[in-house]
């Protein structure tokens, strides 16, 4: 690989995954019945993209597999295919083999050619059929060479374009050769071109690295200027360029071909970048409607956006953080014993608190994207699952734009995969038992995210069937996982679905039902510092909700103070804090310290003794006791004060020191001392064991 | 790409262009450019190993040819290329002494 080119590699293939999610949520949008012409534009233009910027890599599968899409859907743009639902399905399919070959080329792993092949030859069946119409029968593939059949349709009006293109010295030093924007615009129709070689200097003055010429040309094409605009993407910033329509050509009669194989592109050198480009995204060009007007400048139709790598953000973050640090040290200094000299700087460094948490937020929110990410894979699955599976269901999502850290976003995306397809699978009835039921056949999943103080929650649910509690509590009791003779609460039989194992069907699917999802998913909430509650009624449906911090770079914590140190406790673990009284706590054989709590008998973790804090012993009854939860149950941590809450900064043990058992992290504090982030399932697995010993 | 014509040598000189030019080549190929460009005799670029050939290299090509023509000078364009010929008429330059614009 050529390593001036890689570079951009990653830039192509970060577009290329983000513009297939458009073509595909584009394609579950289309209606058969009444297809939207701009939606078919759109996916059309996805194609043409992607085949351009492969082209222009030398990724010749992906050229040649996004050719034969673009082929399928110019007959379906200028209405010589009409929309079906087998063409919308079989082009979804080619979604899903085109962005296995874009993650092959990408990771330079093998391409699953069977797959591209099949796929191929049935859009290329597809475009074939057509054009053999109305004759009839198996029409050859399209781009395979065959005779052209004369068939007359009414044609389109063709379209005379006037388009100057004038790149700014600097264009070829970025990478950008015409020569591959000008055979692509040839592949558009007609093209008469002239060259503008007044700027070219002599020789001796010439920059051998820049580009003096100017192109005129005139380009006779059905194609709307869109697919104009598109050639000269990755021109953008690079040139100032003008596409101005001239008079229409008289409408005759036009011959219809099959489409052939696109004409070689012209031989040329692999094109070197000296200079690394600045990052861009493709964008149409500037308009130039009936009248002619000045060349504009092309600008990005979101100009006031721009891509930022993710490391950038978490050094900002990180700056942030510091800065955050440096103010609490510098207010603690403030509080000091000299009131006069001290108010001033009081009141400058509140005002630096106000600045430093104003300046925290807006940084906070740079990391923040919509939780539209997570939800855009969701039509496509529902409508896949359905049509699988025979049921009828609507998906409705809303609080889309309701936005959560780019992290907690990613890690998030599994968890709601596996809660929708259980609703489909296992909550959402066959539509007659529905009907039966007095329901509507269509049922309906719903996924809808808002913000709540300082968190994010999201719904997953469904008007299905319900968890059938009997059922659940019945296979609880035959596992032994609960006692023959306990009474439980609904909400309690309900929470038995997140045990590891734990499944009440017979015959598991393989979309679900192995009883290996609902602990993991609980788990990946809790990882993330959420939770994830259940509300479920049986024969109306279920409603998972989902509460989730929207940062995971501070957290809210409870400082205690154990000895001479301090740690902090992170709030969502704590359920209560109480002091303990003599009598309270009890030594359990095969449990150790014990306490009781709300019925249960709670294992004691002592704080001083975990982290070897040299101190003399105290008396239980002269601490505090912070009843605490993890994914494996509570504890009760012996401290020996609480000190306060605060928010803190969460800086990574392993990557400065090493990693700690029972620790998650690390913050500093005002004082300019470190405190220890207890992570609390570790601490529950530490009871855990000791007991066990 | 190599020449085999001395700078103030009387007899002609020849530049032989390589299988693939691009702009990475294009600094050397300009200064190989330049010290042919005064050269009395006929300069022969030798195109028949051409399969890949870059805007920034045709550019420099066709101010050279240029700029000999108006200084009264030849260049002789020898070989076949189907590479070359495509690369230039999708630039729409042409080579070989046809109507060369002033500078």
């Amino acid at each position: 690989m050529n390593p001036e080119m890689s570079q951009f590699h990653e830039a192509f293939f970060e577009e290329a995954f983000e513009s297939l999610g458009a073509m595909e949520a584009a394609l579950l949008q289309l209606d058969p019945g009444a297809p939207n012409a701009e939606a078919i534009n759109s996916v059309f233009r996805v194609a043409h993209s992607i085949k351009g910027g492969s082209g222009m890599f030398g990724f010749t599968d992906v050229t040649s597999f996004t050719h034969t899409q673009e082929t399928l859907l110019d007959e379906l743009r200028t209405g010589r295919m009409p929309v079906t639902s087998g063409t919308v399905d079989l082009l979804l399919k080619s979604t899903d083999v085109l962005r296995g070959m874009l993650k092959a080329t990408q990771h330079s792993t093998p391409i699953d050619q069977q797959s591209v092949a099949d796929l191929q030859f049935d859009l290329e069946q597809l475009v074939a059929q057509r054009a053999s119409q109305p004759a009839g029968g198996i029409g050859t593939p399209a781009l395979a060479a065959v005779a052209p059949t004369r068939t007359v349709v009414a044609p389109p009006p063709g379209k005379r374009w006037q388009i100057e293109f004038k790149p700014y010295p600097s264009l070829l030093v970025r990478g950008n050769d015409p020569m591959r924007m000008f055979a692509e615009l040839a592949e558009l129709g007609d093209v008469e071109r002239q060259v503008d070689t007044r700027a070219l200097p002599p020789l001796v003055e010439l920059d051998p690295e820049c580009c003096y010429l100017v192109w005129t040309f005139t380009l006779t094409t059905e194609l709307q200027i869109d697919a104009i605009r598109s050639v000269f993407d990755w021109a953008q910033g690079d040139c100032d360029l003008s596409i101005v329509e001239q008079a229409s050509a008289a409408p005759d009669p036009l011959l219809v071909e099959p489409v052939m194989a696109p004409p070689p592109a012209p031989a040329q050198a692999p094109a070197t970048a000296t200079a690394t480009a600045a990052e861009r995204k493709p964008a149409p060009v500037s308009r130039s409607d009936q009248a002619p007007e000045p060349a504009a400048k092309v600008t990005s139709p979101d100009s006031n956006s721009i891509r930022v790598g993710i490391e950038k953000i978490d050094e900002l973050m990180n700056t942030v953080g510091e800065m955050v640090i440096t103010q609490s040290m510098l207010m603690q200094f403030a509080h000091g014993s000299e009131p006069l000299r001290m108010d001033l700087l009081r009141n400058g460094l509140v005002q630096l608190e106000r600045n430093v948490r104003e300046l925290q937020e807006s940084v906070m929110r740079v990391r923040m994207l919509p939780i539209s990410f997570a939800f855009s894979r969701f039509p496509r699955l529902v409508r896949d699952l359905a049509q699988r599976l025979d049921k009828k269901i609507e998906l409705r999502m809303t609080g889309e734009q309701t936005e959560l850290d780019k992290t907690v976003l990613e890690k998030i995306g599994d968890p709601l995969v596996h809660l929708v397809r259980n609703s489909i699978d296992h909550g959402i009835e066959a539509p007659e038992v529905r009907l039966a039921a007095g329901k509507p056949a269509t049922g309906t999943v719903f996924l809808n995210a808002f913000h709540r103080g300082g968190a994010i929650v999201i719904e997953v649910g469904d008007d299905g069937a319900g968890l059938k509690l009997e059922r659940i509590l019945s296979k609880a009791r035959a596992k032994g996982l609960v006692g023959a003779n306990d009474v439980l609460t609904d909400a309690e039989v309900a929470d038995l679905i997140f045990l590891p194992g734990f499944t009440t069907h017979d015959q598991p699917t393989d979309l679900s039902g192995r009883g290996v999802g609902m602990d993991v998913v609980r788990r990946n909430v809790k990882d993330l510092g959420g939770t994830i509650d259940l509300r479920t009624e049986t024969g109306s449906g279920s409603r998972f909700i989902i509460t989730l911090p929207l940062t995971l770079a501070i957290v809210d914590g409870q400082t205690v103070g154990v000895g001479d140190e301090i740690y902090i406790v992170p709030l969502l673990a704590i359920i209560e804090s109480l002091q303990m009284k003599s009598g309270m706590v009890s030594r359990l054989v095969g449990r150790g310290e014990v306490f009781s709590f709300r019925g249960d008998y709670i294992p004691l973790l002592r704080l001083r003794q975990v982290f070897g804090v040299p101190s003399p012993p105290r008396e239980l009854t002269q601490g505090i006791v912070m009843v605490v939860e993890g994914d494996d149950g509570k504890v009760g941590l012996v401290v020996d004060e609480l000190l306060g809450q605060q928010q803190v900064v969460i800086k990574s043990l392993e990557s400065n020191y090493r990693r700690v058992n029972g620790v998650s992290g690390a913050t500093i504090l005002g004082a300019g001392s470190v405190a220890l982030i207890l992570d609390i399932p570790g601490l529950v697995r530490v009871a855990a064991e000791q007991i066990a010993a | 790409m190599t020449s085999d014509g001395h700078p103030g040598s009387a007899a002609a000189a020849t530049m032989r262009l390589g299988r693939n030019t691009s702009i990475r080549e294009a600094a050397a190929i300009k200064q190989e450019l330049l010290t042919l460009l005064d050269h009395p005799e006929t300069v022969t670029v030798v195109m028949s190993d051409v399969e890949g050939i870059d805007t920034a290299v045709l550019q420099l090509l066709y101010a050279f040819e240029r700029d000999r023509t108006h200084a009264g000078r030849v260049v002789a364009w020898h070989g076949a290329s189907a590479g070359f010929d495509a690369a230039a008429a999708t630039l729409g330059l042409v080579f070989g002494a046809r109507s060369i614009e002033q500078p």
